[in-house]
């Protein structure tokens, strides 16, 4: 069973679509802000990590900026997830190793299923 | 020293401004003081050719250079006044639709949960968390677009803001009435002090109504689930003034000077399941300074806040 990170402090969009992954046959670990998130990619080898931006404690671009840093974590695949929309965030993520940005309000629970499946190759 | 080399980086704050280089204030700045430049030394000239008293030259030089600097800065003021007005119009956009984003997609993706094949509840409580889930962010949206209305509705004086004198202690009773049921499910209990014969305060008492709403409603948002809202009204010199106490998460120090800006929530309030849009302080203050009240507040994080305001008693 591959095994998800989701980092997002909004506690709707963690049941909705951490269930929603979970019931699709994927473990999902929550992490309601950037450090405890930051924390449990370094020791919970998640196959793939879904990270918001606007998060509280650390911002998910220097999660993100961590994460890239780190040889460990460095490989680990990073879909971020956000409403916002912006030019230089989008620019600034891709430039810090991010996978792919999505924008939650323009995808369905189904079409982000399917964006992570294409990312873990199943 | 990043933001000192920013200002005379022409080229980046126009790009900030969003603005062609002909309507750039910096831009058009920078043109002025050459034009500036070339005038004197073509006066200087000029003036030394037909001119013999060589005070009445300098004299000449001094009051066209004055002259044009004088126009040079209203023309590059009211442009810079323009591409403010523009570029808080982009950041505000994106905010609002960043906000207003947040709770749609909360709701679309529970509505889809709830019709996906996946979703088989358990029990009835599951079935019910995904309803609370459309509920509250249905009331998110509503309260974010009720505080857009009520500051643009401020700032074109749509909302009534007509001066009668009435009782703040009279108003302040009524609406903790309003708030009886959301105090009683937080554990918690209000006590208002009145001093003795407090005078009438002279304000709108819609507007007013809103700022204790504002003020009521954080009070009991913000406390860690049981405690005291203690509020107090004194008698000042021609004013009333207004404190409510609570003993909730408090404002961090990092975040005091930012409290009243638009769309600004404490890092502590984010960290709470406490839904704000960052609007409620705001228009606190908008209202009481159109209504030559005052605000301000002490605080401690994690042991409360005291918010205090006051009102003109003529």
């Amino acid at each position: 069973m591959k095994k998800i990170l989701f980092i997002e402090d909004e506690v709707a969009i963690q049941k909705t679509l951490g269930e929603f992954l979970r019931k699709k046959g994927y473990e999902v670990q929550s992490a309601l802000d950037g450090e405890v998130g930051l924390r449990l990619a370094k020791t919970g080898n998640p196959d793939l990590i879904l990270l918001d931006l606007i998060l509280p404690k650390k911002h998910g671009l220097d999660v993100l900026k961590e994460l890239h840093l780190d040889n460990n974590t460095k490989n680990i695949p990073v879909i971020i997830l956000t409403n916002l929309e912006n030019v230089g965030e989008v620019e600034k993520a891709i430039e810090f190793g991010a996978t792919t940005y999505l924008v939650k309000a323009n995808y369905s629970l189904e079409e982000v299923t399917e964006k992570i499946k294409k990312v873990l190759g199943d | 020293m990043d933001n000192k080399f920013f200002q005379f980086n022409i080229f980046a704050r126009c790009k900030e401004y969003n603005v062609p280089l002909r309507q750039c204030p910096q831009f058009l700045f920078v043109v002025m003081g050459f034009v500036i430049m070339i005038s004197s030394i073509v006066f200087y000239l000029m003036g030394e050719r037909y001119i013999s008293d060589p005070r009445i030259v300098a004299f000449v030089v001094l009051a066209v250079a004055m002259t044009l600097l004088i126009i040079a800065f209203i023309i590059t003021h009211s442009f810079e006044d323009l591409a403010e007005a523009n570029r808080m119009k982009t950041e505000f956009v994106n905010i609002v639709s960043h906000q207003l984003r947040a709770p749609l997609t909360n709701l679309r993706w529970a509505t889809q949960f709830l019709l996906s094949e996946e979703f088989k509840p358990s029990n009835e409580k599951e079935n019910l968390e995904y309803f609370d889930i459309i509920k509250e962010n249905g009331s998110r949206m509503e309260g974010l677009i009720d505080d857009l209305l009520t500051i643009t509705r401020l700032k074109e004086d749509r909302l009534d803001n007509k001066r009668t004198k009435f009782s703040l202690s009279e108003l302040t009773k009524e609406v903790i009435s309003e708030y009886k049921t959301f105090i009683n499910a937080s554990n918690l209990t209000v006590e208002l002090k009145p001093a003795k014969d407090l005078k009438n305060v002279s304000a709108s008492y819609p507007l007013t109504k809103i700022v204790l709403e504002n003020l009521i409603g954080n009070a009991i948002n913000y406390s860690k689930g049981g405690g005291k809202i203690f509020i107090e009204l004194k008698e000042l010199t021609k004013k009333v003034e207004f404190q409510i106490k609570d003993n909730g998460i408090g404002i961090p120090m990092e975040d005091r000077k930012r409290i009243f800006q638009k769309f600004f929530r404490c890092r502590n309030a984010v960290k709470t399941e406490v839904y704000g849009t960052g609007l409620g302080l705001f228009i606190v203050k908008l209202i009481l300074d159109g209504m030559a009240g005052k605000v301000w507040f002490d605080s401690k994080e994690d042991k409360g806040s005291t918010f205090y305001f006051t009102l003109p008693t003529n």
